[in-house]
Parts: structure tokens; sequence; C-alpha cells
């Protein structure tokens, strides 16, 4: 029964230090040169504190986007607090470079002749 | 009419502005023909320009390594956030560039291929794609890209143009820390080195600091980079001497005073934080209002200190 008590205090224990740790600046207090190129370029500074729940929504998403959780956690943990804020407020309408094959190629065709239609109509025009 | 007409439309059509042809971008012609090339496969052009930017970079690194690392497969693509990140987790600085063509034409002639992103269609119907570029002829106003299946894609500057507007300029060079930094805009050299730093990479952004620092000495941020990474790494007495550097060459410089007094009271040395504030006598901020406060809470002991 204290064995059971002990385990679950621990667990609470654990719990709370995985909670709380990153939350807690790294090292102490100072100031980091990113943050001390923001601030003399008056930008906002964000509230680098939501940057922990950022991280996690920006995860869940790419693993909704098809990415391993693994390499979702790994990708996410590899981005700067700017890039994070970008991606959780626009990550649907960020450029995705694929390329000009599959399904897009079709719709290049048609552009591309629109293109050829278009300039050749207006020189004959002319 | 119609004649006036027929210039109107050949200026909106050849998408230039003024008349005549614009004058070349650079003196000479430059081909990097070492940049490596990987043949795209379907939708994998940012993982194959990002092992072309990287082996250029000195990087030996296949797309098949890189894909799983950047590509996003519910939206076919590679985000431009992502290849920065992922630049970075192999050790080289993500240099963005000013939005112009000298930019990336003045890098290629410094021997560094640009990855740029191109929207190949339309705005309202786009179709993103990722290439490096490797070469600029000024006599025909050509660029070179390794692009797709194409290890020698030629465009035309005006076609170029028009594409790179459409994807907002986005260009980037992938630079080794330890190299030297010449011919970078030092405020993006220095934001790239400071991406380093926060995500942990407190070794290379040292590295990066250091070169900064070296070229452009005038640069008080390549400095704080410098004296911050080594607080970062652990090594605070050679940090400390850093900042006092920094001050001795600006006395005003609020976040050295700050990092500087705030490491000393780590240490334990408050008379010595306190005198470092007390320096700047005078001064107002909010980071001196913080160290200020905390000094207040950590009062100098040791009388023979001051």
């Amino acid at each position: 029964m204290i064995l059971r008590l002990q385990r679950s205090v621990l667990k609470l224990f654990a719990v709370c230090l995985l909670v709380t740790a990153p939350l807690a600046p790294a090292r102490a207090a100072i100031v980091g040169t990113d943050a001390a190129i923001a601030m003399s370029q008056r930008a906002d500074t964000v509230a680098r504190v939501s940057s922990v729940l950022m991280r996690d929504d920006v995860r869940h998403r790419l693993e909704s986007l098809g990415v391993d959780p693994q390499q979702a956690l790994e990708r996410v943990s590899a981005l700067t607090d700017g890039e994070l804020a970008t991606m959780e407020a626009r990550l649907d309408e960020l450029p995705a470079g694929g390329s000009l094959l599959g399904v897009i190629g079709a719709v290049l065709v048609v552009l591309i002749i629109l293109e050829i239609l278009g300039v050749t109509n207006v020189f004959t025009a002319i | 009419m119609r004649p006036g007409l027929a210039v109107l439309l050949a200026l909106v059509l050849a998408g230039c502005a003024t008349l005549g042809p614009p004058p070349p971008l650079g003196s000479r012609s430059v081909e990097l023909e070492r940049t490596p090339f990987f043949p795209q496969e379907d939708y994998m052009c940012g993982p194959a320009a990002l092992a072309t930017a990287l082996g250029a970079s000195g990087v030996a690194v296949h797309p098949d390594q890189l894909a799983p690392t950047v590509y996003l497969p519910e939206r076919r693509g590679t985000l431009q956030v992502e290849l920065l990140a992922a630049a970075r987790r192999h050790g080289r600085l993500a240099v963005r560039l000013p939005q112009t063509l000298q930019a990336v034409v003045a890098q290629i002639e410094a021997g560094r291929p640009v990855l740029v992103l191109q929207n190949l269609a339309s705005r309202l119907v786009p179709v993103w794609h990722y290439a490096v570029v490797v070469g600029y002829h000024p006599e025909n106003d050509r660029f070179v890209l390794r692009s797709g299946r194409d290890r020698r894609r030629l465009a035309g500057r005006g076609r170029f143009r028009a594409t790179w507007d459409r994807a907002g300029n986005w260009a980037v060079v992938l630079v080794d820390p330890a190299a030297s930094p010449r011919e970078l805009p030092p405020a993006n050299y220095l934001q790239a080195a400071a991406d380093l730093e926060s995500t942990g990479a407190h070794a290379l952004a040292l590295e990066a600091f250091r070169g900064a620092a070296r070229a452009w000495p005038e640069q008080a941020t390549a400095h704080l980079g410098e004296a911050n990474n080594l607080y970062f790494l652990g090594r605070v007495d050679e940090a400390a001497a850093a900042y006092r550097r920094l001050l001795g060459r600006h006395p005003d410089h609020e976040v050295a005073i700050h990092n500087l007094a705030t490491l000393l009271l780590e240490q334990g040395r408050n008379c010595d934080a306190a005198a470092v504030v007390a320096a700047a006598r005078g001064q107002e901020g909010p980071l001196l209002d913080a160290v200020r406060r905390q000094l207040a809470a950590a009062p100098c002991a040791d009388p023979a200190g001051f």
C-alpha cells in the first residue's frame, strides 16, 4: 500500500517535472542574440511563453499531413520561434514547393496553351 | 492609335517598364559547374534542391535522406521554413538574401549557388518549385539552374524574374559557419547565426559569430553573439571577457550590460555585477531596469569590492 502510494507520488513528481521542464528557460535570464536583434529592430517581441504550446500544435498538424510522429517531433524542434509562429499561423497557405509533375501538370499544360493562344491572338490582331 | 497600342502591348508582354534592354546584372560570365545535381523525383524538388545546395556548401547528402525531414506528403511539397530548418540541422547557416536579382548574382559571383522558390504558373493557380541558381551569363542575360530533371536549365532574365517575383523573391544561400562570410549582407548573416543559436547549435553559432566579428568588427551583434554562445556553452569566463570587450567598444550596449551583470550575479560576484551596472549610470531601458531589480535583491556584500 505504502509502496503503491510512493509510486504514485513519484509518478506525479515525474509528470510535474516533464510539464515544467520545457517552460523553464534553458539557462538563466541572459538575453539571446535573436531576441537582441528583434529588440534592436523594434519588432514586437512575441510572447515566447507560448512557444511550447505552438510547438505541440504544429507537431500535430505535421502528423496530420502525413509526417511520421518521431520525425514531426524532430522537425518541430529544429524551428526557431519565429518560424514556428509562421507555421502555426499560416501552415495551410504556405507555399509547398513540389514540382511540375503529376496532377498539377495538367493545369500547367492548359495555362501554357492559354498563354500561347493569347500571345498569337494579340499579335495577329495588330 | 494602332502603333501606340502595339507599343503598349509589346511593353506589357515583355513585362518591363522601360524601353530598351536592361543593363546586365553582372560584368562577367559565371557558372558554378561543380555544383552537384540530383535529378528530381515526383514532387521532390525540395529535397533535391536542398541536397544540391548542401552539397555545394560541403555537406554530402542524398535527397532520399532529406525527404523524411522536409517533405509533407499531404501537401506534396516542402515548406520554405522546413528547408531552412533542415539546412541548420546539417550544420549550415541558412542566409536569406535581399530580394533583388543583383543579390542573387553577387552570390553566384562569390561562388555560392542560390536556392530559390519559383511559382511557375500564376498567382491564381500556383505551381511552387524549388531550384538552385548556379550561373549567370551577362552576354545573353540568362540564368543557369539545377532544376527538376535538368542539370542545366537556362532561363532568360525576364522569365526567371517573373517566376521568382510570383514566389515572393525568396532566395537563400547555405553557408559553412567556419567559412568566411565575405560578400554576404551582414544583417542577414547575423540573423542566420542567431537562428542557429536559438535552435541550440551553440558551437556552430559561436563559430559563425566569430567569423562575422572578424569580417565586420563594427557589428556589435557579432560580438554579442560570440559572448552569448560562449556563455551557452558554459565557457562563462571567456563569455565575460567577450562582453567586456564589446562594452569597451560600445559602453552603452544594453543587452551586453544586462547579460554580463546576470552572468556575474550567477557566479555570486555581486560586487562586480554592481560595478558593471554602475558604469551605465543615467542610462534607462527595460533590461537595465530588470538587472537593477536583480541587483537590489543581491546586494554587494563585500565592501572591499568598491
